[in-house]
């Protein structure tokens, strides 16, 4: 018998059941941690340390979740406030929200698709993080700006203008 | 027709889409949960702070009380011969005593 994660919560809460938490981890790890490794520009080495530790964070505040978001939207929040430290540790993301990332030189358009894929992968490294995490939340993982913004911690109307500024800088080194 | 039906899919969707891969979980659950940390419990704390305090109380009131040990063994003497109102002043003793051990208990079966 499948149980939904509202039952595994709240084993996990009421029993401090480690393998009901085990199957909400084996049930969310795929989303975060490819969260975690665009923000990461593909470090999955890097991700899945932060995706650990958002885990484990998750399990030490579990009895914070409400439910009126999706588990999988709280997971996300979490995720991206591992993100930000790890990356205020480094003094990157104060330099990449500056908007100092170097233009690349324009690339023609890929023919194939393969080419797509990796031009589509470079050309997300070229995002700010709040840019690429709003991509990848509303496009890929199909968040509502709404969830988004609750993830991101900002007021929607940011979300709007990553997305769309987003899009715009990939469908320009695309060609698309 | 709705006017969106007209349009042809968006490319940049489809791609970022088709992007979107599962991540194979390759151990990475089993490395959690080996790594995670008992949950702390606080529990314990408002069964202490509500025992530190009712000890403090006691003690404060039985330094306002001439003589405490005479007067405690007074009233003792009086319940050993079913004096009642002369056991009356154990009657505050024990109703500050028995939420102490309670609470004692309390912690202990939080810790348990």
């Amino acid at each position: 018998m499948a149980f939904s994660d509202a039952d595994l919560i709240a084993r996990a809460l009421l029993q401090e059941d480690q393998n009901a938490f085990g199957e909400l981890v084996r049930r969310h790890q795929s989303p975060v941690r490819g969260f975690l490794q665009k923000l990461t520009r593909g470090d999955a080495h890097l991700a899945d340390d932060l995706a650990q530790q958002a885990f484990i964070r998750a399990w030490q505040h579990l009895n914070t979740f409400r439910a009126e978001s999706k588990f999988t939207t709280w997971l996300f929040g979490i995720a991206y406030n591992e993100f930000r430290m790890a990356a205020r540790k480094r003094k990157e993301l104060a330099l990449e929200e500056l908007d100092d990332v170097p233009p690349e030189p324009e690339q023609p358009a890929a023919t194939e698709q393969s080419n797509l894929r990796m031009d589509l992968n470079e050309a997300m490294k070229t995002l700010t993080p709040a840019e690429r995490a709003a991509i990848v939340l509303c496009c890929q993982n199909g968040l509502s700006h709404d969830e988004a913004a609750q993830v991101l911690d900002c007021p929607l109307g940011t979300v709007k203008t990553n997305v769309l500024r987003g899009r715009e800088k990939l469908r320009r080194k695309l060609s698309l | 027709m709705k006017p969106d039906e007209t349009k042809t899919p968006d490319p940049l969707d489809a791609l970022l889409r088709d992007e979107n891969h599962y991540v194979a979980d390759d151990g990475f659950t089993a490395r959690v949960v080996t790594a995670l940390p008992r949950r702390r419990s606080r529990a314990w704390l408002r069964p202490a702070i509500l025992g530190f305090a009712m000890l403090l109380g006691t003690g404060i009131a039985l330094a306002f009380v001439p003589a405490p040990i005479a007067t405690l063994s007074n009233a003792a003497e009086g319940l050993r011969h079913l004096n009642f109102k002369a056991a009356l002043p154990l009657l505050p003793l024990a109703a500050a005593l028995v939420p102490i051990f309670w609470s004692g208990f309390e912690m202990l079966r939080e810790e348990g």
